[in-house]
């Protein structure tokens, strides 16, 4: 995983819980903490990461990941305002990760893993979404669209319908987008 | 702990946590920063390569310069390349073709190294077609001795051109290391660009070799040449038509239209031939040249030939052929001209005599044809030698011309034949006038180097278009004419007659009969009884060829034997009469003996021993009883030949006698030469006893045979009186009509029974 990650999920704990709350997380996951956004860490670290917040907050990996998602978007808005900026909506945004956000990513961060996203629209408008990674990290997924849609001012109705962890070969996401009207103000905010 | 000292505590780990990450994050950058520079090393490497490959550098530079570049790139001690045969099989490595690396610690070599495929690194890559790299030399059995002691880590890579391995590229160095793929991507890469510059530049090579060899063979042409493009714009003039025309370099420059680089060499020419040169321009058509030859203004000839060219230009080649044209004329003169005396020849006579006679039809004249003979030429040049008789014939030549108009024609036809055609109107008098002018001229002594000489000529004259039409015919009947004029003595001329031509008709006719004749078996033999005037009974026969013609009956001897013998049917022709005697005499009683004559043209070589030899064989008569006449005639020619001719014979047992003794010259002195057996009194002796010398002749040559020990015949006998005056001459034999005529060889028996008188009798006369 590369060390950007960490430093985004270190700047969403300290943000939501305070410094001395990653100082715990740290503590509690055997990790040295130093690093640094162009390094790269075992797997292993953000497993036991994840697991530790999990622990502290009585919850599960997964729902940590999800929330990690949801919070890092913001974050990720800030330090890389250009990939948000040139789409109109969650739906663009997902579409551009292939195409844009993740060659961008390869540049600056040679030899990072990206996942690839397959897409199809169904009859009704509503995009299927394909995810297949052995890190299997689909709930962190959830929680990046969830945060896009935030982003975009719109609501989201998200669907995952198949699952790796419940023994399907690939995750699939159905992905609903409809423009909220006030809400992305104060969320926004 | 107090809080404080928590809190303290809290922020170190977080101080320490991001000094961490900094230093983290800063070696990451220096790596990327090295990865940076690697690349760009590497870019530049490739690109430099590829730049120079196609700066057009020579190979050599090019290499060297690639093997320097990777030296210094990978820190390689010594770069090596090798150039591989074609087919891949060797490797050859030239001595500039090793580099030292910045060390210079491996000593180069000096001599040209070859390798096996897959001999030795190098030639496992070329073998494998793929690089490799070898991180221990001392480790690799198979890699045979470094190049240099002390070399430790090696690498090679393969050059590729057009999906060939063309060359390797070979480096070492000192300390030994592992593998490095990406490295040998990257050379193989350079060793990529360096193939295509090596296939570029052998393409130039080709292409320079190429234009070299055009140059020679444009150059080294023996015609010269110029190329005009579709413009007509000067391309290339090559040396040999500058040195052709004497032009300068700057009178030959590209580019220059074709109209002005004529006008600027216009006074070579010959008038007109600048104009005749620009319409060849116009008239040369794909797959159709125009030439022409074009006079110069110093003399010269030029052949100029005009090609289009494929791509619309025209290609102008020129050759002088001065020499070619003299020759030509020469060859010409020689064909018509006789050598010695520059006359014109037959063949130029008869081209002449058809043009004359044309005219002279045209114009309704006349002409006449002389044909000339030398009297006694042959003489002065068997006594002067040929030296003196050519200078004759020179001189010959000039006093002909000198009795002669320009419009008259004189020529030599060979030998001592000259012929003149007149083309004077006034016949027969100018030809009259001409051929006493002539004969007179030619009767004057000529000098010849201090030697008198006295010679004469004989005229033969045919005139158009009495005697003839054609060249042909009246160079036949002036031929006639001369013969006649010849046979009528020296220093004379003849007219041609008609009825010369109707003898040469009949003689033409009579050779084709004669032929035919003998081959439809109309000759026989008749006998003619010669009696011996001792015993009075007959001795033998004389074998007398008979010609028995189906139209004309009997040919008597003097209308065909000339003439046989003229055309050497008489060899055949004398043999098949022998034979013929020889089979007739063995059917008569012994001791009867046959005379056979034998023609001079017979006596050639061994062939009348041979046909003597050969009929006596076939007949098995006894030789003594065979005859053999000759006349002197025989004697006239080759002695030494002809005498050795008659030993032969008289070895083989036949007697030979000496026929019509007393014609000849020197009869008497052939007695001396040669012991005959008989001689044959011609028959004007036997005629001429009536008159008071006779008897007195007679007695003198039967006296002189008698006293040689030679018996004797008397020819021609025809009466009591001319029989009793023999007799009493001592006379051996006689013969004659007094006897017998010739007859037949079926009325032999017969004369016999007639003839045979008992001895001491008088002769009998056959009815």
């Amino acid at each position: 995983v590369k060390g950007v990650i960490f430093n985004i999920l270190e700047d969403a704990v300290t943000r939501a819980h305070g410094a001395a709350t990653w100082d715990a997380l740290l503590d509690a996951a055997g990790s040295d903490g130093a690093y640094s956004s162009l390094g790269n860490y075992p797997d292993s670290e953000i497993e036991a990461l994840v697991g530790a917040a999990a622990d502290a907050l009585a919850i599960t990996p997964e729902e940590v990941l999800r929330w990690f998602g949801t919070a890092a978007i913001p974050l990720l808005a800030e330090r890389y305002a250009a990939f948000f900026d040139v789409q109109q909506g969650t739906v663009g945004f997902l579409e551009s990760l292939n195409g844009m956000i993740h060659p961008e990513v390869r540049k600056l961060y040679p030899g990072a893993v990206c996942p690839h996203f397959g897409f199809g629209v169904e009859p009704d408008g509503t995009v299927r979404m394909i995810y297949r990674s052995p890190r299997r990290m689909c709930a962190l997924a959830e929680g990046f669209i969830a945060g896009a849609a935030a982003h975009y001012g719109e609501e989201v109705a998200l669907e995952h319908p198949t699952c790796m962890h419940r023994g399907d070969g690939a995750c699939t996401f159905r992905v609903r987008t409809r423009r909220a009207a006030l809400r992305c103000e104060s969320q926004a905010a | 702990m107090s809080e404080g000292q928590d809190r303290i505590r809290q922020l170190e780990r977080r101080l320490d946590r991001a000094l961490r990450a900094r230093a983290a994050a800063e070696a990451i950058a220096e790596r990327g920063l090295r990865e940076l520079y690697d690349r760009q090393q590497e870019l530049e490497l490739l690109e430099a390569t590829a730049s120079e490959a196609s700066r057009g550098l020579p190979l050599d530079a090019a290499v060297r310069g690639a093997l320097a570049r990777l030296c210094a790139h990978g820190g390689w001690a010594f770069g090596r390349a090798w150039l591989a045969e074609p087919g891949g099989a060797r490797l050859h490595c030239p001595p500039e073709w090793q580099v030292q690396g910045s060390d210079g610690a491996a000593p180069l070599g000096a001599a040209p190294l070859v390798l096996d495929a897959g001999q030795g690194l190098a030639g496992q890559v070329l073998r494998d077609a793929a690089p490799a790299w070898v991180p221990e030399l001392a480790a690799w059995p198979d890699g045979g001795p470094p190049p240099a002691p002390g070399l430790r880590n090696a690498c090679a890579v393969p050059v590729a051109a057009g999906g060939d391995i063309i060359a390797v590229l070979e480096f070492f160095r000192h300390e030994p290391a592992p593998a490095d793929e990406r490295r040998l991507r990257l050379y193989a890469q350079v060793g990529g660009e360096l193939g295509r510059a090596i296939e570029r530049w052998r393409a130039e090579e080709r292409l320079r070799e190429a234009h070299a060899k055009l140059d020679i063979a444009i150059g080294s042409m023996a015609q010269g040449l110029c190329l005009f493009d579709a413009a007509r714009r000067l391309v290339l003039v090559n040396r040999p038509l500058a040195e052709m025309y004497g032009l300068k370099p700057a009178a030959c420059a590209p580019g220059q239209a074709l109209r002005d680089f004529l006008a600027g060499h216009a006074d070579r020419f010959e008038d007109d031939a600048v104009k005749e040169f620009e319409r060849l321009f116009e008239d040369a058509l794909p797959e159709m040249p125009a030439a022409a030859k074009l006079g110069l203004a110093d003399g010269r000839c030029v052949a100029l030939r005009v090609s289009r060219t494929p791509d619309g230009g025209w290609v102008a080649t020129h050759q002088d052929v001065t020499a070619q044209q003299r020759a030509e004329a020469r060859i010409a003169h020689l064909a018509h001209h006789d050598l010695l005396t520059t006359l014109p020849n037959r063949v130029k006579l008869r081209e002449r005599l058809r043009q004359d006679l044309s005219a002279a039809k045209r114009a309704g004249g006349k002409l006449a044809v002389l044909c000339f003979d030398l009297d006694r030429f042959k003489a002065v040049n068997d006594t002067l030698g040929h030296a003196l008789g050519d200078q004759l014939l020179q001189k010959v030549a000039a006093r002909m011309l000198a009795c002669v108009r320009d419009t008259d024609t004189v020529a030599r036809l060979g030998g001592d034949e000259f012929a003149i055609v007149q083309t004077a109107p006034g016949q027969p008098q100018d030809a009259i006038a001409l051929a006493g002018r002539i004969i007179a001229e030619l009767s004057l002594p000529f000098d010849l180097q201090g030697h008198q000489v006295v010679i004469g000529t004989s005229i033969g004259i045919a005139l158009a278009p009495d005697d003839g039409e054609s060249t042909d015919a009246l160079l036949k009947h002036a031929d006639l004419a001369l013969y006649r004029a010849k046979a009528a003595g020296r220093g004379t001329y003849r007219f041609f007659e008609a009825e010369m031509d109707a003898r040469m008709q009949a003689r033409r006719a009579l050779e084709l009969d004669l032929r035919r004749g003998l081959q439809a078996g109309e000759f026989t033999v008749f006998y003619q009884p010669i009696m011996n005037l001792g015993t009075r009974q007959p001795a033998g026969f004389e074998a007398l060829l008979r010609w028995n013609h189906p139209q004309r009956g009997l040919v008597p001897p003097a209308d065909f034997i000339p003439l046989a013998e003229e055309i050497g049917l008489i060899v055949p022709l004398g043999e098949w009469v022998l034979k013929q005697a020889c089979r007739d005499a063995t059917g008569w009683p012994a001791p009867l003996k046959v005379a056979v004559n034998l023609s001079p043209i017979q006596f050639g070589g061994a062939g009348p021993v041979r046909a003597v030899a050969a009929a006596l064989a076939e007949s098995g008569l006894d030789p003594a009883r065979l005859e053999i006449e000759i006349t002197e005639t025989v004697m006239l020619a080759d002695t030494a030949a002809t005498l050795a001719a008659l030993e032969a014979l008289k070895a083989l047992g036949v007697r030979i006698a000496m026929d019509d003794f007393g014609t000849g010259y020197s009869s008497l002195s052939y007695l001396r030469k040669f012991p005959f057996d008989r001689v044959k009194i011609d028959r004007s002796f036997v005629s001429g006893l009536d008159q008071p010398t006779g008897d007195a002749i007679l007695r003198a040559i039967t006296g002189l045979c008698a006293t040689l020990g030679m018996e004797t015949t008397a020819e021609g006998v025809e009466t009591e009186a001319q029989l009793q005056q023999l007799a009493s001459a001592t006379c051996t034999d006689v013969q004659g009509f007094l006897f017998s005529a010739p007859r037949p060889a079926g009325e032999v028996a017969r004369l016999l029974a007639q003839l045979g008188v008992p001895p001491g009798g008088r002769f009998r006369i056959a009815s």
